[in-house]
C-alpha cells in the first residue's frame, strides 16, 4: 500500500525515489487508505506515516546510493538481532559540517518532532556482522568504530555499501523512526577528535564498566555520549568488554548511572513535606509527586485510545512498574523508559540532597504522533524537576491538586500505583510506640 | 573492651542474615549480661530485636556498655568467608575504630572492619495486645508464605476454631493453607479473640530467614495490629520480628 504516499509527497520528493522502496505498514490500514495523511482518521496531530516517509525521502536523493560521504555526528549502532552476533556499522549523514545535533538527544527536547524524525532518517546505517567479543578482540572496523564512538565532535567519514540502502525499508504508524541501512563493504574515517575523559577510561582496562560511567558522567559527560561509547564496549574490564546492543545500552547506562545516584541519596534525609512537580510538552504530561518516606519510585503512563499501545481501545491504558527501598529484580515490563524516568528522579533527589517515595506519571495525548525514544522520557522528566514544585502537608491535597492537573481520574491512579495503595493502606510501625496509646 | 566467642561461626552468619534482611546497618549494644540490637526497616513497616545473651556465647567479656555500629553487607562479606568447624572471635578494644572479627579454624584469620557512628535514634518495642498466639514449625510457615507468594504480594493470616488459615488471593489466583493441631504443625494456640489480619509477604518471607535458626517460631497477633514474630535461637538468645499491617483495601 505504497501508492498513496506517491500522491501525499512533493512532486520533487517523490520522483527521487523509486516508492516501491518503501513498505508501507500500518495498524489501521483502511483508514490510511482513506485518509492519505490528509485528514486526520486515525486522531493524531500529524500523520507519522508521513512525517516519516517526507524524512526519509527527503534524504533518499543523496543516500540511495552505493557510496556516502558526510559528517558522522558522531553516531555508531549496534543491532540487537542474532546476539551474540550482531550487527555493527557507523551512521553517516549525506552532509559535511557540524552535525553534531542529529545523535545528541539531550538537545531535542525543544525542536520539533518533523525535525527529530528528520535526524533519524538522515543518518544512514552500515552494518556489518561480529561477534560481540571483538570489542576486545579489536579489528579494523571494530577499532574505528570504537575511535568513532568516543568522538567528541563530528568526523568526517566514506563509506561505500554493498548495495543501495533502498530495497526494504519499512516505515510504520507505530514504531520509533529508524533511518536507512546497507551492508558495509568500506569505510574510512578522517581523524576522530576524541573525548579525552572517555579515551583515557578505554585505556583503564582494570576499572569496572559502572564505575567509569559515574566518574564520566559526574565530570559532566552527557549521557547519551555514556551510551553510545557503552555499546562499542570501550568501558570495563578489559577480559570482559564486549559489544552491547544499541537499545540495550542505552538502557544499562540509564539503569546504572540511576542505581549509583540512588545508592547515594538513601544517605540523605527524607524530604518534609509532599511535593508535586508537573510539565506538559508535545501532547504529553508529565507529573511527580515525592512523598516524605523513604526512597521507593514507580513509573506509570496513560496512554489514550488511539495512541501506538493503545488503538483500539475505549479509555486510557494505564501501566507502571514499581521498586521499594532495596530495589528490583526483574526487568519492568513497561521497559526501558522506567530507568530513563528513574535517571530524572534520582538527579533531582541527589541535587536538592534529600530523599523521598517518587511516583511519576505521564499522560500521552492521542495527537502525538510516534514513538521517539526513551530519551523522550528523560529529557522531560528532567525539565518537569527543573520547574517549581508545590508543597503540602498531607497527601489527600496533595494527590488532590495532581488530580486537578490529569485527565485520567484519580482514582484509576490510586488504584494502579503501589506507592500510593501503599500509603494509605500500609501501616508503620512509629503508629504503635506513641506513648499511652496502646 | 568486649570479647566474644562463639563455638560456631555459622550462627553468627545466620544472625547477620537475619538481621540484614531488614537493615543496611545497625548499632549492635554490648553489655555485661549481653549483645542486643534494636532496628526498625528503612521504610519504617518492620522492626527487629535481637537478643544474644551471655549465656549464648563460649565465653563472654563486657566492660560497660559498648555500642557497635556497623554495615550488615561489609560483616556479611566477612562472615561468608567461614568455614565449618570454626570458631568466631568478636572484638572491640577501648577507643578503638575497629572491629576485629577473628575465624580460628585449621589457621587463624583476623579480619578488621570499620565501625559506623553510632548517632541513631533509640527505639523502644511496642505494647500491643495479641488476641492469638500460635506456634509451628518455622519451616511449616516457610512453606506456606512460598504457597502464599504464588498468588499475591499480601497474606492474610487468621486463626480460628483452633486451627490457622494462611490465605492469599489476587491477579493471579487464590491460595490457603491450613495448618491444625491434629496434623501435628500446630504446636500450640492461644486465641483471646478469632482474629484476622493482612500482612506484607515481602517482608514476611525475609524475615523467614530466621527460620535457620530455629525449629519453631511463635506468631502473634490481633486484627489491624503489627504481627509479631519469636525465633529462639537454637544456640541461645532470640530473634524478634514486628511487622506492621497493611488494611483492607475495601
Amino acid at each position: 500500500m505504497y501508492g498513496w504516499i506517491g500522491e501525499i509527497l512533493p512532486a520533487e520528493a517523490a520522483g527521487s525515489v523509486s516508492t516501491r522502496a518503501l513498505e508501507v505498514r500500518s495498524r489501521h490500514a483502511p483508514l490510511c487508505i482513506l485518509c492519505r495523511g490528509g485528514r486526520r482518521l486515525c486522531g493524531k496531530a500529524v500523520c507519522p506515516i508521513e512525517l516519516k516517509a517526507r524524512a526519509l525521502i527527503s534524504n533518499s536523493g543523496a543516500v540511495m546510493r552505493t557510496e556516502l560521504s558526510g559528517s558522522s555526528p558522531p553516531s555508531v549502532f549496534v543491532g540487537r538481532y542474532g546476539y551474540p552476533k550482531v550487527s555493527i556499522g557507523p551512521m553517516v549523514p549525506p552532509v559535511y559540517g557540524d552535525t553534531s545535533v542529529m545523535d545528541v538527544p539531550e538537545s531535542w527536547l525543544f525542536e520539533s518532532i518533523p525535525s527529530i524524525v528528520n535526524y533519524r532518517y538522515s543518518l544512514v546505517r552500515g552494518t556489518a556482522r561480529v561477534e560481540v567479543d571483538a570489542a576486545r578482540r579489536g579489528g579494523r572496523l571494530v577499532d574505528s568504530l570504537q575511535e568513532l564512538s568516543m568522538g567528541a565532535a563530528p568526523a568526517d567519514a566514506e563509506v561505500t555499501f554493498a548495495k543501495p540502502p533502498a530495497g526494504r525499508i519499512s516505515i510504520d504508524d507505530n514504531s520509533q523512526p529508524f533511518g536507512p541501512s546497507a551492508p558495509l563493504k568500506q569505510f574510512s574515517i578522517s581523524a576522530v577528535k576524541v573525548d579525552h575523559r572517555i579515551e583515557k577510561a578505554f585505556y583503564d582496562g582494570d576499572c569496572l564498566a559502572s564505575e567509569a560511567l559515574y566518574d564520566l558522567y559526574n565530570s559532566g559527560v552527557e549521557v547519551s555520549k555514556l551510551q553510545r561509547a557503552f555499546s562499542m564496549g570501550v568501558f570495563g574490564v578489559q577480559k570482559n568488554r564486549r559489544l552491547v546492543p544499541t537499545r540495550w545500552s542505552i538502557t544499562a547506562v540509564d539503569s546504572i548511572l540511576s542505581q549509583r545516584l540512588i545508592d547515594e541519596v538513601k544517605s540523605y534525609e527524607t524530604i518534609d513535606k509532599y511535593q508535586v512537580y508537573f510539565w506538559k510538552h508535545q501532547h504529553n504530561t508529565f507529573a511527580a509527586i515525592l512523598l516524605p518516606r523513604a526512597w521507593s519510585f514507580e513509573w506509570m503512563e496513560a496512554w489514550f485510545p488511539g495512541t501506538f499501545w493503545n488503538q483500539e481501545g475505549i479509555s486510557a491504558a494505564v501501566e507502571g512498574d514499581y521498586e521499594g527501598y532495596g530495589g528490583r529484580k526483574t526487568y519492568p515490563g513497561i521497559g526501558g523508559c522506567y530507568f530513563s524516568c528513574r535517571l530524572g528522579v534520582a538527579e533531582h533527589l541527589k541535587s536538592i540532597r534529600r530523599q523521598a517515595a517518587a511516583l511519576v506519571v505521564r499522560e500521552i495525548m492521542p495527537e502525538f504522533p510516534l514513538p521517539l525514544g526513551v530519551w523522550f522520557v528523560r529529557e522531560n522528566v528532567r525539565a518537569m524537576f527543573r520547574k517549581p514544585h508545590n508543597e503540602f502537608d498531607d497527601l489527600p491535597s496533595a494527590l488532590r491538586h495532581l488530580g486537578g492537573l490529569l485527565r485520567v481520574p484519580l482514582g484509576k491512579w490510586i488504584s494502579k500505583s503501589t506507592i500510593l495503595r501503599d500509603s494509605f493502606l500500609q501501616r508503620r510501625m512509629d503508629e504503635y510506640f506513641k506513648a499511652g496509646g496502646l | 573492651m568486649f570479647k566474644a566467642v562463639l563455638a560456631d561461626s555459622r550462627v553468627w552468619k545466620s544472625i547477620i542474615e537475619s538481621v540484614s534482611t531488614l537493615v543496611d546497618e545497625g548499632v549492635f549494644v554490648a553489655d555485661p549480661s549481653g549483645i542486643k540490637l534494636r532496628a526498625m526497616d528503612p521504610s519504617r513497616v518492620a522492626m527487629v530485636d535481637l537478643d544474644l545473651p551471655k549465656g549464648a556465647f563460649e565465653s563472654y567479656e563486657c566492660s560497660g556498655e559498648v555500642p557497635i555500629g556497623v554495615n550488615f553487607e561489609d560483616m556479611k562479606n566477612v562472615m561468608r568467608r567461614a568455614g565449618s568447624n570454626e570458631k568466631l572471635e568478636i572484638e572491640k578494644g577501648e577507643d578503638e575504630a575497629r572491629l576485629k572479627m577473628r575465624l580460628r579454624g585449621k589457621t587463624t584469620r583476623t579480619f578488621s572492619l570499620p565501625l559506623l557512628d553510632t548517632g541513631k535514634e533509640e527505639l523502644s518495642v511496642p505494647r500491643i495486645p495479641f488476641n492469638v498466639t500460635v506456634k509451628a514449625p518455622a519451616s511449616t510457615i516457610t512453606e506456606a508464605i512460598k504457597d502464599a507468594e504464588v498468588v499475591s504480594d499480601f497474606v492474610r493470616m487468621s486463626v480460628e476454631d483452633g486451627q490457622m488459615k494462611i490465605t492469599a488471593s489476587g491477579d493471579r489466583g487464590e491460595v490457603e493453607v491450613v495448618i491444625t493441631k491434629e496434623s501435628g504443625e500446630l504446636l500450640s494456640v492461644e486465641v483471646k479473640e478469632p482474629s484476622q489480619a493482612l500482612y506484607s509477604l515481602n517482608y514476611l518471607s525475609k524475615m523467614m530467614t530466621a527460620a535457620s535458626l530455629a525449629e519453631i517460631v511463635a506468631i502473634m497477633f490481633s486484627k489491624e495490629m503489627p504481627l509479631r514474630l519469636d525465633f529462639n535461637l537454637s544456640s541461645g538468645g532470640k530473634i524478634v520480628y514486628y511487622l506492621a499491617p497493611r488494611m483492607e483495601s475495601e
